[in-house]
């Protein structure tokens, strides 16, 4: 106290000796400490200031006076926030040194010993232990400030955080801080996008190209982000070419969904008729259920919607290419990372299709391109990524919408001719678990229709490339077989 | 005396501002409520890994709501949203008997943080729709609020998926939480 009172230049009326006496009175069990000693410890004290470590205090010092300083009017608040970022790191690095100068001061003296951490094993328990600040750390700032340099240390630190915890395998930290950087995306509720939205997205797709070998599970994350993207970049162009490309395919596959087609035309318009379609979009969600189809009902205000159409414009600044990057990339995937990836890509695809309104097929477009981009990988890795995608495609082939089984079983039939086009190695049967997916689909199908196309797909294959086919004739037997079974006459 | 018609008109209609966290044990519905109230219907939710955040207008008075998922993994990260936090909404699965005194512990534990000492506290006594949910008095027993010393506190029933109780607790809390001086 005395300390504090002799030194504090806020402290107007110092403390005598004789009151310093009086106040420490009875400290000493009840009885009083002898005057000649007090005289000296006071005299001491005035002399020399009583003083923690300076670097010790430093921190605290400035902490709080800015803390003091926070409520101002908010372009103040900007200006603190960013000085204390400076701040901090400065004082940290002070920090940092100060630790290092006790360590080596440690090192000097015989009974302590230096341990340098070797093993990247302890990193983990260094995460574990402060993930959760770090998180609150990057998330608090991002979701309140729209300084730009707050906003940059904040995604950096994200993309820091996911990397260091990916490639130690911390599932529940990295998916953590990819559904959180994934939410502040906002794709799902595009009306309240804003710079540092946009930002996020910029920082999921360096992610998605550094870190893609770790990611395994999050890749969903990544590639809903993507999805949704790319929906809302439809609309903002108005009708790009695949668009329409589509909108016509399914337009002629399929006349039971009369609601879809005569949205359609209205696409291909820009104008006012965007708006309507655009507005499914405007619609604020929640990250989890916005889903990745969209919506089509529920009320947009105009306000939403005028801002959704300022927003579509600022999401040029991320190009469809970079986004078409992260497929091109998977062909550099590791073994292990591409069936990740391409069971993250099922899982979206199927999202996408589940829409009953206005179902996409932007991901399984993806899938088809994916697949051949990985065409060349080695069998055995090849026959798992095979063996997830048939699984997706027959399930969307036995989908309810037919426009969609169609669509599906098309993709299937691209693909499988792509595969025919390799020479088949002797003893081996690829080409006939290629097929699987046509037979099983020929099974369960309910649709006449889809077994129709399915054995138009088969016989064009044998036509087209009868001298590649080995073991695949089995399926396409089998193929075969089943619809000579089949109830309706063709 | 235009000047000081426009001082009350803007008191009047002045937007406030209120930081919230929503926590809550794993699976007690505060995804659900945040999204009842952000988009007026039930959605699909899957356990909340992290948090999510949301900023819901009510009656002149915005409110930033950070709700933190509830796993006991991730209950540390809790913590580091205690900041500025004005008010605390604090949800319980009014069915689950076994991990009240989980509940509690968890409650009690959060309340003595020296950063929460000025924050009020709102129980949502969720899902009350279901035929062996525990009354509200029950639930004041088990978490013991009544021992709750110099704090503000509320205890509301509520159902997230018909949305009852929630615009309740919302007023009560609009009405019972200072204002911090900006």
């Amino acid at each position: 106290m005395l300390n504090t009172d002799a030194h504090n230049p806020m402290v107007k009326n110092k403390m005598s000796p004789d009151e310093f006496i009086r106040n420490n009175r009875g400290i000493d069990d009840g009885k009083d400490l002898p005057e000649e000693y007090m005289r000296t410890l006071y005299e001491r004290i005035l002399r020399k200031e009583i003083k923690m470590k300076e670097n010790d205090l430093a921190p605290q010092q400035t902490q709080s006076m800015n803390s003091n300083r926070i409520p101002g009017l908010d372009n103040i608040l900007n200006i603190v926030i960013r000085k204390r970022g400076d701040q901090l790191m400065e004082t940290s690095d002070d920090l940092i040194r100060h630790i290092q100068e006790q360590f080596k001061e440690k090192a000097r003296k015989s009974e302590s010993v230096y341990y340098a951490a070797t093993d990247v094993v302890i990193l983990r328990f260094m995460i574990e232990a402060c993930w959760a600040p770090m998180l609150a750390a990057f998330s608090v700032p991002l979701d309140q400030s729209d300084d730009e340099v707050v906003i940059s240390h904040c995604l950096e630190g994200f993309r820091c955080a996911i990397h260091v915890t990916a490639v130690m395998s911390m599932k529940t930290h990295r998916d953590a801080f990819v559904t959180s950087l994934a939410k502040f995306t906002s794709l799902h509720s595009a009306a309240d996008i804003k710079q540092k939205n946009i930002d996020a997205i910029k920082a999921i797709i360096s992610i998605a190209d550094e870190d893609g070998n770790y990611l395994q599970e999050a890749w969903e994350h990544v590639l809903t982000c993507v999805s949704r993207f790319e929906h809302l970049h439809l609309l903002g162009e108005g009708a790009p070419p695949d668009a329409t490309f589509f909108a016509i395919q399914q337009n002629e596959l399929d006349k039971s969904r009369q609601a879809k087609s005569s949205m359609l035309p209205v696409l291909k318009r820009r104008g006012p008729g965007q708006m309507q379609h655009a507005a499914a979009a405007a619609r604020r969600g929640s990250y989890d259920s916005a889903g990745v189809g969209g919506h089509a009902s529920g009320a947009v205000t105009s306000e939403q919607m005028s801002n959704l159409i300022s927003n579509l414009h600022m999401l040029e600044q991320v190009g469809i290419s970079e986004m078409n990057r992260i497929f091109m990339q998977s062909q550099k995937l590791n073994s292990e990372a591409i069936i990740d990836f391409v069971k993250a890509l099922c899982k979206v695809s199927t999202e996408e299709l589940r829409s009953t309104l206005d179902p996409r097929v932007f991901s399984l477009t993806k899938i088809v391109e994916i697949a051949h981009y990985n065409m060349n990988r080695i069998r055995l890795v090849w026959s798992s990524i095979w063996h997830v995608l048939a699984d997706f495609f027959v399930t969307i082939g036995c989908s309810e919408n037919l426009s969609i089984a169609i669509f599906a079983m098309d993709s299937l039939r691209q693909l499988a001719m792509k595969f025919l086009d390799r020479e088949e190695l002797a003893n081996y049967n690829f080409q006939n678990e290629f097929m699987k997916p046509f037979v099983d689909v020929m099974r369960k199908s309910r649709a006449v229709e889809i077994r129709e196309l399915i054995i138009r797909c088969v016989s064009q294959m044998v036509l087209s490339r009868v001298n590649n086919v080995k073991s695949g004739w089995k399926s396409m037997f089998m193929v075969f077989t089943t619809a000579s079974y089949d109830e309706h006459k063709i | 005396m235009g000047s000081a018609l426009s001082r009350l008109v803007k008191m009047m209609f002045a937007r406030r501002e209120m930081r919230i966290l929503m926590v809550g044990l794993d699976a007690a519905g505060k995804t659900t409520i945040l999204y009842k109230l952000k988009l007026g219907e039930v959605i699909t939710t899957i356990p909340t890994i992290g948090f999510n955040v949301e900023t819901v207008d009510y009656k002149n008075v915005s409110f930033t709501v950070w709700d933190v998922g509830g796993q006991d993994k991730i209950r540390p990260l809790w913590r580091h949203y205690f900041q500025n936090t004005q008010g605390l909404i604090f949800v319980v699965d009014s069915n689950d008997k076994e991990r009240i005194l989980e509940a509690r512990d968890e409650l009690h534990r959060m309340l003595s943080e020296a950063e929460l000492q000025g924050a009020t506290l709102l129980v949502f006594a969720n899902k009350q729709d279901l035929p062996n949910a525990m009354s509200i008095s029950e639930i004041t027993d088990k978490l013991g609020l009544h021992a709750l010393r110099q704090r503000r506190w509320y205890i509301q029933s509520a159902c997230a998926t018909s949305g009852e109780g929630l615009y309740e607790g919302l007023d009560w809390l609009s009405s019972n939480i200072s204002n911090k001086p900006k």
